[in-house]
């Protein structure tokens, strides 16, 4: 599975835990690597991969009258749901929203496998920190 | 025609940052069938 998903282009690093069931993968700047990409290149090998943590950069954009992280690169649009344990980072994405703040934000979050093809993916929302240019 | 060309340019370099700003970082994977 390592190997796999270290063929694939823009991926840093793979490091499989047996001890904690997880795969912790580090990707290069400027990649285009999706998260739907690793999920098959681990089914590929064998493996299923269930909820992911992320650190995702991009956009905060508006669906509905919520926030939502606009990954351009990433060919999608994550709703982004409060974590009940950290709500702060979801009043955060809003207040950004509301008051139209332009700019790149990192997203640290889970998210889980759609229920069915189709379905908006989803990001439950742990922090939130503006990308400061050059970074 | 050149001002559009101008406001097309002003537009793409606005949006090329953005757009290479979009990416996945980090990624933990919970995986089954490691067992």
């Amino acid at each position: 599975m390592r190997v796999a998903v270290q063929k694939i282009a823009g991926v840093e690093s793979a490091d499989v835990s047996l001890q904690f069931k997880t795969a912790d993968i580090k990707l290069r700047p400027g990649n285009r690597v999706t998260l739907s990409r690793l999920r098959t290149a681990i089914k590929d090998s064998g493996f299923t991969a269930k909820e992911a943590t992320v650190t995702v950069v991009g956009t905060i954009v508006e669906r509905g009258g919520k926030p939502a992280l606009d990954a351009t690169g990433l060919g999608t649009v994550l709703l982004i749901v409060p974590d009940p344990a950290q709500p702060a980072a979801y009043d955060q994405a809003s207040t950004r929203l509301a008051s139209k703040q332009a700019g790149a934000v990192e997203i640290v979050g889970v998210i889980n496998p759609p229920a069915s093809a189709g379905d908006p993916e989803q990001i439950m929302i742990q922090s939130l920190a503006p990308v400061e240019k050059g970074s | 025609m050149v001002r559009l060309f101008r406001v097309a340019a002003v537009v793409t370099l606005m949006l090329v940052p953005a757009l290479c700003a979009a990416e996945l970082r980090r990624v933990n994977l919970k995986v089954l069938g490691m067992d």
